[in-house]
């Protein structure tokens, strides 16, 4: 118990105006929970200890690589989800909207009943051979994504370099604080007088 | 259709023309080209006064203010570049039809307004005067026909080069970032 109140008293603070405040970025796209970035980004600050604005900003900035990436991986699920709708649908009567868009929740949910699998035995698919025919129709917009997601994990691991790089610069300038302060005191040592022994008591000799 | 001579005449105003001539002209007349702006980076010499406070809070890491207010800029360089990710990403009508009407609704707000007066007048007097609908449906023509020439140009500009502005504005602040380790 002890032990996390201490680490709650050394958490970083990220109150006050930081940089993302101040250049009024909106990260959060309309449907996405704010709450949820907000608690997301608070932990990610917290977990790498990121004190300084500058620190605060790149931990920010990798908290939200995490969350487009989770975008791209969801935004891959509609789009396979919207295949499988499309493909069920009967070619000479294409489904409104409305009815797809029920049943593209149907697949995302897993929600598969028994009116789903009539349609589907209709267009003489099962499940998984419509899932296949889905993946292989929109495989280009598949691939993109993918190269979206690869795009931000390099993102990503720039900002992790680069917060590594403030980290250790601020222990790097203390180090360099401290070894110049020995070597000052070094110096100093210098300037000090030589006080040698006194004339009158022998020097004892060493053993060996 | 124009006749051969309206052609030519219209060809010879046109040579005699020497383009915007106020102030306000030029700055219009120079954004004319202008898509995204993403392959400009910010200048760090001509901040706002939100900019150079992120610059000092920059600077609080001990680092010098000139260098500080460099890494400003290419911060808001890589901020646009994701803010243009999260406008690529944003939920899109499904069909073409509801997708060109978003985008005039968006764009042109008067076309709700003409709407509303429209149906204002339908509700007050039972019927809509001829004259008054033809005046309507020229000013929407008109609207229409401007939106069409000033819709921005993010559609004609290739998607995989936002990729390549986010990269190369990615990698910019990064080396900087990265430099620093050497100060």
């Amino acid at each position: 118990m002890a032990r996390k109140s201490v680490r709650k008293s050394s958490a970083p603070s990220v109150s006050g105006p930081g940089i993302s405040s101040l250049l009024g970025t909106a990260p959060v796209l309309p449907g996405e929970s704010a709450r949820l970035y907000r608690s997301g980004v608070l932990a990610a600050v917290q977990e790498l200890g990121a004190q300084t604005p500058l620190q605060v900003y790149l931990a920010e900035k990798i908290f939200e690589c995490l969350w487009w990436m989770r975008r791209y991986e969801r935004q891959k699920h509609a789009t396979v989800a919207t295949e499988m709708a499309s493909l069920i649908e009967p070619g000479e009567r294409p489904l409104d909207l409305e009815k797809r868009s029920i049943v593209m929740d149907m697949i995302m949910a897993d929600d598969i009943n028994h009116a789903l699998i009539a349609a589907m035995e209709g267009r003489n698919l099962s499940l998984d051979s419509l899932l296949q025919r889905a993946l292989f129709a929109c495989r280009g917009r598949l691939l993109a994504l993918d190269e979206q997601i690869a795009l931000k994990a390099k993102t990503l691991a720039g900002l992790q370099a680069s917060f590594e790089v403030l980290v250790n610069r601020r222990l790097n300038t203390e180090r360099m604080r401290l070894q110049n302060e020995l070597l000052r005191r070094d110096l100093g040592a210098v300037d000090v007088p030589l006080i040698g022994p006194p004339s009158d008591v022998k020097p004892t000799k060493k053993a060996g | 259709m124009s006749s051969p001579q309206r052609r030519r005449a219209n060809r010879a105003n046109a040579l005699r023309s020497t383009g915007p001539r106020s102030a306000a002209g030029k700055r219009a007349a120079s954004l004319n080209a202008t898509r995204h702006g993403l392959s400009v980076p910010t200048d760090p010499n001509v901040l706002g006064p939100q900019a150079l406070r992120v610059a000092e809070l920059i600077a609080l890491e001990g680092i010098a203010p000139a260098r500080a207010r460099e890494l400003t800029g290419l911060i808001i360089d890589f901020e646009r570049n994701l803010s243009m990710q999260r406008e690529l990403m944003m939920p899109t009508p499904v069909t073409e039809a509801a997708r060109e009407e978003e985008r005039t609704r968006r764009e042109v707000p008067e076309l709700d307004m003409i709407d509303e007066a429209l149906d204002w007048e339908r509700l007050t007097r039972g019927r809509v005067p001829l004259r008054m609908l033809r005046g309507h449906a020229k000013l929407a023509l008109r609207l229409q026909k401007s939106w069409l020439k000033w819709q921005p140009r993010l559609a004609t500009a290739d998607p995989a080069a936002f990729n390549r502005y986010l990269r190369r504005s990615a990698n910019q602040l990064f080396k900087a970032l990265r430099s620093l380790d050497g100060v």
